[in-house]
């Protein structure tokens, strides 16, 4: 038992020193993990990943991760993300392809609104479904993209399928032209 | 706290079936020098196995917390604490198993660490939970019946040395230590 007690001891200073170490590292990293992110966050429905907003960053930089905007449209021509698709998961179905033309099998970046992933993990799961390999979620969605000061844009550009809008889609041509290109290669 | 009980129960029965293996094995090596070379042979096997499991964890605490989570013992809070001090401890143990320095310490750790790991596995299986272990960081595999067999294999790694620690002392091979390292009284010396 007094055996026992003195390898407890010594383990009990290894655990110590471990938790030390372990949330100095965390506390340095370039991007720490947050330790009060919920758990909807840690583990999503859909089972795609979370990243934050500075590895969203480095990915929208990369330009490599298509964006896509799970919000509605309404919401997407007041704003969202430079450069992302608007693809709301009640229209999956009907604007899927078009999707896909654009994409032709890039990564791809989900958000929505805010710190409820909602309707972004439900779009990551039918991407995921349809048969995309990669699909992440940004933490935060579009309030956290704003606040730390990355590009936001307005307006129609991006809207998939925007005949069937209400809004005016001056640039809805550009993407059937890039369909037509796609199809020909095919 | 009740629906950890049968986990907790679980975790020590791992251990004190393996220990039971390994005081076995280190009885009938405690004299020999065939046990100092087993026992050296499993605390770097047992270090380098950590390090190399440490090193695919520790660039990305989310995903580890996301699979610890996943296998639905402890919340969120736990989990992300869990998720990026566990690499740092593995790496911490795996040093003190190599260097000599609080081995001892070191080797508890991670029958520990691996006795959670078989009731984690084991109620993930029996639960039905279908996930990927998160052993290695990316290097993952699904939850098994053969991840439960390695990692008692990897206990019987720890548990050796300090059975043959313990019996060492106990036959009167090693000279008996009332205190830690660090505080031997000196009557003993």
């Amino acid at each position: 038992m007094r055996w026992l007690g003195h390898r407890l001891v010594e383990a009990s200073a290894l655990v110590l020193l471990a938790l030390v170490l372990g949330l100095t590292l965390n506390a340095v990293r370039r991007e720490p993990l947050p330790y009060d992110l919920p758990a909807s966050l840690l583990l999503t429905q859909s089972g795609a990943r979370v990243v934050f907003t500075g590895e969203a960053r480095r990915l929208f930089d990369d330009a490599h991760f298509v964006f896509v905007d799970a919000r509605e449209e309404h919401e997407f021509l007041e704003a969202h993300i430079e450069g992302s698709l608007s693809l709301p998961p009640a229209r999956f179905d009907e604007l899927y392809p078009e999707l896909r033309l654009w994409t032709a099998g890039q990564p791809l970046l989900v958000y929505g609104e805010s710190g409820n992933i909602l309707a972004a993990d439900d779009l990551a799961r039918q991407l995921l479904a349809a048969g995309e390999e990669l699909v992440v979620i940004l933490a935060g969605g579009l309030d956290a993209w704003r606040s730390h000061g990355h590009p936001v844009d307005g307006g129609p550009e991006g809207l998939l399928g925007a005949e069937g809008s209400a809004a005016p889609a001056p640039r809805s041509a550009e993407p059937a032209d890039r369909a037509g290109g796609e199809e020909e290669e095919q | 706290m009740t629906p950890y009980l049968p986990f907790a129960a679980l975790t020590l029965l791992a251990l004190l079936l393996a220990y039971g293996v390994a005081a076995w094995a280190a009885r009938h090596t405690a004299g020999a020098a065939l046990g100092l070379w087993l026992a050296w042979a499993c605390r770097v096997a047992l270090a380098a196995v950590f390090l190399l499991a440490a090193y695919g964890k520790i660039l990305d605490p989310y995903a580890l917390a996301s699979s610890i989570y996943a296998y639905r013992v402890v919340p969120a809070g736990v989990a992300i604490v869990t998720g990026v001090v566990m690499p740092a401890l593995e790496i911490v143990a795996a040093l003190a198993l190599l260097s000599g320095l609080l081995w001892r310490g070191g080797a508890v750790v991670f029958a520990a660490m691996l006795a959670v790991f078989i009731a984690g596995l084991f109620q993930a299986i029996v639960r039905g939970i279908d996930i990927d272990c998160g052993c290695f960081g990316k290097e993952s595999s699904p939850v098994s019946f053969w991840l439960i067999a390695r990692n008692y294999g990897l206990i019987l790694l720890a548990l050796f040395p300090l059975a043959r620690d313990v019996w060492r002392e106990r036959l009167g091979f090693a000279p008996r230590r009332r205190g830690t390292r660090f505080s031997r009284p000196r009557a003993a010396r």
